[in-house]
C-alpha cells in the first residue's frame, strides 16, 4: 500500500520526537521513539502517566493536543508517512486506517445520539464497508441507511452486548460503563481499521468489567486477527493480551521485547523495578517493592539517562550521556549503559 | 533547614508577582488593555487638580461647536465648554461610579450568595428574593429611582447597584454549591473546621474569583448603562460631566458637530474594552489552578 | 484479642431519597449501606473491598461522620457516635482520621502546605499557639518522608504522590488512634502506590494504628489486611482474614474479583470471568440475594431468598445458599 513498506508491517514509528508547550515553553515530552508493529500483532507500551505513551500514540492520527507538536521522525502507517499528509488525507487515515479508543467512553460517545447511529456513522464515512448487492445506479440514501443500521447490530453483537437490536436504540446514558466501553470497542471495528489504538480503556472499569473486557479483546484478536497497540500501567493487562512490550520512561522507551522475555528477564533497571512494584500474591504472602523517588517534571528533566536519579544500579557515566538503543538479541532492545557498546 | 511561618508566606507572595508578571508578558492584548486603562485611571485621578471645576458652568455661547483645533483637542460643546475638559472630568465621575456600583453589588452579591449556597435553609427565600430582583428590568428601576430620589449621579449608582446584585449572587450560589462537595471541604470537616471559617477561610477565597472575574466586564457595562440612562434623559444635568450625558447633548448636532460624540463615545469605549483585557488577565492570575 | 473491639457497626444503614415528581417527592430510595455490621479490633487493619456502587465510600463517610446514617449504631472505643456534642466531636475527630483517595482534591488549591497542616491541630485545639503548630507541622511532615520544604509549596506545586504525603501527615499530626483510608492509592501512579503503602504500614507500626483500608484493589487489600470483608450492593456478602479469603473464597463473588486480577504472568492461564453482566445499581436492588441476576451459579432460592450472613467457622462468615460452590468450577 505504501512505498518502501517491510511486508505486513502496519506501524513504523521512527526516532519520534514531540514536544509540548507548558507555560510558554517547549519541552521534549516524548524523545527519540521508535517502534513498530506487524499485522495481527498486540503491542503493548507501557508506563506511568507522564511517561508519553499517550503522546506517542496520539501522534499516529496527528491528534495531538493545540499545544503539542511533532518535531522530528517518522511515523510510517502502512508505509506512508503520516507528518507529509494533508488534513484530507489525515482524515481518510482517522476514517478508515486507525481507530483509537480511550479511557472513559461516557466522554466519548455522544450523548445525543443513539448508540446504533454512532457506529452506523462509520458507513456513512465508508459506504465501501456495506456489503449487499449494489444496483448500477448505487444505492439509496435510504438503504444505504437500512444496512448500515443492520450492520451496527452485527458489530453490537460481535462485543457481545446482549439484545444487541433492543441496545442499539439506546442512548449512552442508559448504558453501565462496561457497555459503553463495548460500543466504542464496536465502532473502532466498524471500521476495519489496520491499526486500533487502546489508550488505558479498562482504567475507568470496575475489575470484574476490567476482566470481560479484556477476555473480549482476546476472542476479538482471534476472531478478526486486529492489529493493537495497547496502552496501560497495568502489567497484569500487558501479560495477558500483549506479544511484545515496550517500556516508557520520561519520555523514551527504555526496553522493548516480546512478552516472555521481558517478565521473565527484564534487562532495563526501571522495567525490571516497575515489575517489582506491581504487588502480586506469591503464596502465602504478597511481594512488591517501591521504586524511591518520582518521575522528573518535562520542565526540568535530569541530564543523561533520565532514570538515573532512581537507578539502583547506576553507572557514572549515566548522569552525563544518554544511552542508546542496543539490540540484545534480535527483537529485544534495551536503552542502557548496562548494557551499551563500551 | 528551618522554614518560619514568614518565610512560607513570603515565598508565596513572591511566586504570586512572579507568575502574574509572566502572564502579562505572554499576552499583549492583557498589556495592553492594563496600560489603556492605567492611562484613563491617572487621567481621572489627575484632571479634577488641573482642571478648575468651574469650566462646567463657563459659558461661552460665542464659541460653542468649535472643530477641534489646537487650543480646544476635542472641539467645544453646545455651551462653548472645552471638550477634552469636559471629558476628563466626566472620567473621575463616570469611572467612580461605575466602580463603586461593582464593588456594592459584589459586596452585596456574594455574600448573599455565599449564604445561599451554604446554608440550605437559606438558599430558597433568599433565591427567591434574587429572582424578584432580576426580574426587574434595569433601566425602568433606574429611571422611577432617579424619578423618586432626583437624578443625579448618586441615586443613579444606588439604582444600578439594586439590579447589579443579584448576577453575583446566583454566580456565587453556584460556585459554592459545587465547591461545597469538593474532597477538600470534606476533609477539613473532618479536621474539626467549624461553618464560619469554612466559608470565610476556604469556601470564598476558592469561589470568588471567577465571579469577581465578571467585574472589569460589568464595570464596562454599567458605564455604558449609565450612559443610556443620561442618554434617555435621567442623568445628571448639562452642569456635571459624564460620558452619557456630553454623547446625548451631542447627539442634536451630530451632523454638525460630530467630534461631540465621538470623543466621549470613544472615551467610554476605551474604557469598556481596556476593562474586558484586564478582566481576563485578572482571571488568569488569580486563579492558582489555572497556574499549573 | 482482649476487650471490646474499637469499632463495633451493627445494622448500618443509609438510604439516600431519589427525588422525582412534580414536588420533588422521594420516588425510590439509593440503597447505598443496607443493614451491615462489622467490628474492628484494636491494631488490625480491616480491608474493605468492592466494585462501584457497593456502598464502601459510604461507609467512610459514615463512619467519620460526614454522612449520617439512616438506621443503627457505630461505637468508637465503646461509646457511641451519635448526638455528640461540640467538645466531644472534636475528641472524636481527633481520634478518627481520613485520608481520601484523590490527593490533588483534599487539598485547599490555595492554602499553603503550612496552613494546611496548621489548621487543623488548631481548630482541634492541640496546638496551643502558632509556634508549636508550625512545630508539630514540621514533625509530621517528617514523619512521612517530606522536608521543610514543602511547607511553602501550594498543592499545584506538588506531585501527586507528595500531596498524598501531606494529606497523611495532616492526619497524623492530630495523632488520630483510627484511620480509614478511602482508595489512598487509587489516584496515583503503580510506583507511587508502593510507596505509599509502604508508608501507611510503617506509620501503623510506629504510631499504634487502626486501620479499615477501602479499596477496589484486592492486591493492595491483601497485601495489607489482617481481615478483609468483601461488599456487593450495600451488604458485605463474605468476611474472613485476608489469608484465607484469597485463597478459598467462599462467596461467588469473592471469587470473581479474586479472578479478575490480571496477573503479571504471560503464561499465568486466564480464567473465564466467572461474572455476567455489569454492576447491579442500588437504586434498584435485586430480590433474593443481591448478586443473584449476575451468579452464573444461581438458583431460584437464591432469587426468592437472600441469604443472611453465617458464620460457618470462627471469624468465618458468608452471605450465600451455596458457600464454595465457584471452587469447583474450571478456571
Amino acid at each position: 500500500m505504501g512505498r518502501g513498506a517491510e511486508p505486513g508491517m502496519v506501524l513504523e514509528i521512527e526516532d519520534l520526537c514531540v514536544e509540548l508547550s507548558i507555560e510558554g515553553r517547549w519541552v521534549r515530552a516524548v524523545d527519540h521513539v521508535s517502534l513498530s508493529i506487524r499485522r495481527g500483532e498486540v503491542l503493548g507500551l507501557v508506563g506511568e502517566s507522564g511517561s508519553g505513551k499517550s503522546l506517542t500514540a496520539l501522534s499516529i492520527p496527528r491528534l495531538l493536543p493545540d499545544n503539542g507538536r511533532i518535531v522530528s521522525g517518522a511515523v510510517r502507517l502502512l508505509g506512508e508517512d503520516v507528518r507529509g499528509q494533508s488534513e484530507q488525507a489525515m482524515n481518510r487515515l482517522r476514517a478508515r486506517s486507525v481507530a483509537m479508543i480511550f479511557q472513559n467512553p461516557t466522554t466519548y460517545l455522544n450523548p445525543v445520539l443513539r448508540v446504533g447511529a454512532q457506529i452506523a456513522e462509520a458507513f456513512e464515512v465508508n459506504p465501501d464497508l456495506l456489503d449487499g448487492p449494489a444496483s448500477p445506479r448505487g444505492i439509496s440514501a435510504r438503504e444505504a441507511r437500512r444496512r448500515a443500521w443492520r450492520k451496527s447490530i452485527e458489530y453490537l453483537r460481535l462485543v457481545q452486548i446482549p439484545d444487541a437490536e433492543r441496545v442499539a436504540r439506546q442512548y449512552p446514558f442508559e448504558l453501565s460503563g462496561g457497555m459503553q466501553q463495548r460500543v466504542v470497542i464496536a465502532m473502532a471495528l466498524a471500521r476495519q481499521p489496520d491499526l486500533v489504538i487502546a489508550d488505558e480503556i479498562t482504567t475507568a472499569l470496575d475489575v470484574t468489567v476490567q476482566a470481560q473486557i479484556l477476555g473480549l479483546l482476546s476472542e476479538l484478536r482471534r476472531a478478526t486477527g486486529m492489529t493493537l497497540l495497547l496502552i496501560t500501567h497495568d502489567m497484569g493487562i500487558v501479560a495477558q493480551l500483549a506479544d511484545r512490550v515496550a517500556v516508557m520512561y520520561s519520555g523514551s522507551i527504555v526496553e522493548c521485547a516480546d512478552v516472555r522475555s521481558l517478565f521473565r528477564q527484564p534487562r532495563h533497571p526501571y522495567a525490571k523495578a516497575l515489575l517489582e512494584t506491581v504487588p502480586v500474591i506469591r503464596g502465602n504472602r504478597t511481594v512488591f517493592r517501591p521504586i524511591p523517588g518520582t518521575m522528573p517534571p518535562l520542565t526540568d528533566p535530569p541530564g543523561g539517562c533520565r532514570f538515573h536519579p532512581r537507578c539502583p544500579d547506576v553507572l557514572a557515566r549515566c548522569a552525563g550521556v544518554k544511552p542508546d538503543s542496543v539490540h540484545l538479541e534480535p527483537g529485544h532492545m534495551v536503552a542502557c549503559h548496562l548494557y551499551g557498546a563500551r | 533547614m528551618a522554614v518560619s511561618i514568614e518565610e512560607a508566606r513570603s515565598g508565596r507572595a513572591a511566586g504570586a508577582i512572579r507568575s502574574a508578571t509572566a502572564s502579562l508578558r505572554r499576552s499583549t492584548f492583557a498589556t495592553a488593555g492594563l496600560a489603556v486603562f492605567a492611562a484613563i485611571l491617572l487621567a481621572g485621578a489627575v484632571a479634577p487638580l488641573v482642571i478648575p471645576g468651574s469650566i462646567v458652568r463657563e459659558v461661552n455661547f460665542a464659541a460653542k461647536l468649535g472643530p477641534p483645533d489646537r487650543a480646544h483637542w476635542f472641539g467645544t460643546d453646545d455651551f462653548g465648554r472645552d471638550l477634552f475638559s469636559m471629558v476628563l472630568l466626566a472620567t473621575r465621575l463616570d469611572l467612580g461610579a461605575a466602580l463603586g456600583v461593582v464593588a456594592g453589588a459584589i459586596a452585596i452579591g456574594t455574600g448573599l450568595g455565599a449564604l445561599a449556597g451554604f446554608v440550605k435553609r437559606l438558599d430558597e427565600p433568599l433565591m427567591r428574593i434574587t429572582d424578584v430582583f432580576l426580574s426587574i428590568p434595569s433601566l425602568v428601576l433606574a429611571m422611577a429611582i432617579a424619578s423618586v430620589l432626583g437624578r443625579n449621579i448618586e441615586n443613579l449608582a444606588l439604582a444600578l447597584t439594586f439590579v447589579s446584585w443579584p448576577i453575583y449572587c446566583r454566580l456565587m450560589r453556584g460556585q459554592v454549591l459545587s465547591e461545597k462537595e469538593k474532597p477538600y471541604i470534606k476533609a477539613l470537616r473532618t479536621l474539626g473546621v467549624g461553618r464560619a471559617p469554612m466559608i470565610l477561610r476556604h469556601i470564598v477565597p476558592n469561589t470568588i474569583f471567577p465571579v469577581i472575574a465578571r467585574a472589569p466586564a460589568d464595570v464596562g457595562l454599567v458605564l455604558i448603562t449609565m450612559a443610556a440612562l443620561s442618554y434617555i434623559g435621567f442623568g445628571p444635568g448639562p452642569y456635571v460631566p459624564e460620558w452619557g450625558s456630553l454623547v446625548a447633548a451631542g447627539q442634536a448636532y451630530i451632523f454638525q458637530a460630530p467630534w461631540l460624540v465621538i470623543f466621549p463615545g470613544a472615551a467610554i469605549f476605551l474604557t469598556a474594552l481596556s476593562l474586558n483585557l484586564v478582566g481576563d488577565w485578572a482571571r488568569d492570575v488569580f486563579d492558582p489552578r489555572m497556574r499549573s | 484479642m482482649s476487650g471490646p473491639p474499637l469499632l463495633d457497626v451493627t445494622c448500618l444503614t443509609k438510604h439516600f431519597p431519589v427525588r422525582t415528581g412534580f414536588l420533588g417527592r422521594a420516588t425510590s430510595q439509593v440503597r447505598a449501606v443496607d443493614g451491615l455490621g462489622f467490628q474492628i479490633e484494636a491494631g488490625q487493619t480491616f480491608g474493605l473491598v468492592g466494585e462501584s456502587g457497593c456502598g464502601k465510600t459510604t461507609i467512610a463517610m459514615l463512619l467519620v461522620k460526614l454522612l449520617e446514617p439512616t438506621a443503627g449504631h457505630i461505637r468508637f472505643d465503646g461509646g457511641e457516635t451519635s448526638g455528640l456534642g461540640r467538645q466531644a466531636m472534636k475528641e472524636f475527630r481527633r481520634q478518627v482520621q481520613i485520608v481520601f483517595q484523590d490527593p490533588h482534591g483534599s487539598l485547599d488549591p490555595r492554602q499553603s502546605m503550612l496552613s494546611a497542616l496548621i489548621e487543623p491541630l488548631r481548630t482541634l485545639g492541640i496546638a496551643a499557639d502558632r509556634a508549636s503548630a508550625a512545630d508539630r507541622a514540621r514533625e509530621a511532615l517528617e514523619l512521612v518522608g517530606l522536608g521543610p520544604e514543602i511547607l511553602r509549596r501550594l498543592p499545584h506545586e506538588l506531585s501527586g504522590g507528595q500531596r498524598q504525603r501531606v494529606a497523611i501527615a495532616r492526619s497524623m499530626a492530630v495523632a488520630p488512634r483510627f484511620m480509614v483510608l478511602d482508595e489512598p492509592t487509587s489516584s496515583v501512579d503503580v510506583s507511587i502506590q508502593a510507596q505509599i503503602l509502604s508508608l501507611l504500614a510503617d506509620l501503623k507500626r510506629r504510631r499504634a494504628l487502626t486501620y479499615l483500608l477501602i479499596s477496589h484493589n484486592l492486591v493492595v487489600v491483601r497485601h495489607m489486611s489482617d481481615v478483609v470483608a468483601v461488599m456487593y450492593l450495600g451488604k458485605i456478602v463474605e468476611r474472613a482474614d485476608a489469608a484465607t479469603l484469597f485463597t478459598e473464597p467462599l462467596h461467588p463473588y469473592s471469587a470473581a474479583l479474586i479472578r479478575a486480577i490480571p496477573v503479571p504472568d504471560p503464561d499465568a492461564t486466564v480464567s473465564a470471568a466467572l461474572v455476567r453482566g455489569d454492576v447491579a445499581s442500588p437504586v434498584r436492588v435485586p430480590s433474593g440475594c443481591r448478586y443473584h441476576p449476575r451468579c452464573p451459579f444461581a438458583e431460584s432460592v437464591c432469587r426468592d431468598v437472600e441469604p443472611p450472613l453465617a458464620e460457618l467457622a470462627p471469624g468465618r462468615h458468608v452471605a450465600c445458599h451455596f458457600p464454595g460452590v465457584a471452587r469447583d468450577s474450571p478456571s
